[in-house]
């Protein structure tokens, strides 16, 4: 059977391949490394994509995933038994999310996971703003470790609110 | 007759009880937490299943080790 360790190995030979330039996990299992699990069925991942032109394009990593025999169900490819969103960062929060996430380990497998301060930003941004996503930025708020200065900065910087 | 209420020393009890339960929980290791999202999975699946709810393909449980 699969496991979350085989997803993640999987993702960093998808770097190693230079499918992806660099990653950052995301949304609510980037949440569950920092504070308790929430329910969630797929795992988000922020990457860099290699620049080939002016336009975004999830080719290569469809391409990579057929390789590896790995299907695709709508917006989600099946790595590992697990259903991985692919966002490309869409802005400069986006960017330095990855930018500044933090190296951890699973299970002896490393993995690069957004910081909670840039979460509870990310789950602010205007366009994906949905009461979920504020209720779960609140709840990072109130966990400890956060640093509670730079979460003000980012919104002020972002224009955030909760 | 008034209904009695529970003490301000209770609830603030109950309340530190919670936030310890929280703070172990925040504390577990990782493959518990995900032992317990694999089980969290099933049981919103099965609730959400029953009260009707248009699932997207990928909403399901993981058929995944910890």
């Amino acid at each position: 059977m699969p496991s979350f360790g085989q997803t993640l190995r999987a993702i960093n030979d998808m770097r190693a391949d230079g499918v992806i330039e660099e990653y950052a996990i995301a949304g609510a299992m980037a949440v569950l490394f920092w504070t308790e699990p929430i329910v969630t069925y797929d795992l988000d991942v922020l990457v860099f994509l290699p620049v080939r032109g002016l336009l975004v394009s999830l080719a290569p990593i469809y391409e990579w995933a057929t390789k590896r025999s790995y299907r695709a169900e709508k917006e989600h490819v099946i790595v590992e038994g697990m259903p991985v969103h692919f966002l490309p960062a869409h802005n400069e929060l986006a960017d330095e999310a990855i930018n500044t996430a933090v190296a951890k380990e699973y299970e002896g497998v490393p993995v690069r996971v957004v910081r909670p301060e840039y979460l509870i930003a990310l789950y602010l941004e205007g366009s994906a703003k949905t009461p979920k996503r504020r209720e779960r930025a609140a709840a990072l708020r109130e966990s400890a470790g956060i640093d509670h200065s730079l979460v003000h900065r980012l919104m002020n910087r972002f224009s955030l609110t909760f | 007759m008034s209904r009695p209420r529970p003490t301000p020393e209770l609830l603030q009890r109950l309340r530190e009880g919670k936030r310890e339960l929280h703070a172990a929980q925040r504390d577990l290791p990782l493959p518990e937490k995900i032992r317990q999202l694999l089980e969290l999975q099933k049981i919103a699946y099965e609730i959400r299943r029953a009260r009707g709810d248009v699932l997207q393909p990928w909403e399901k449980p993981w058929d995944i080790e910890p």
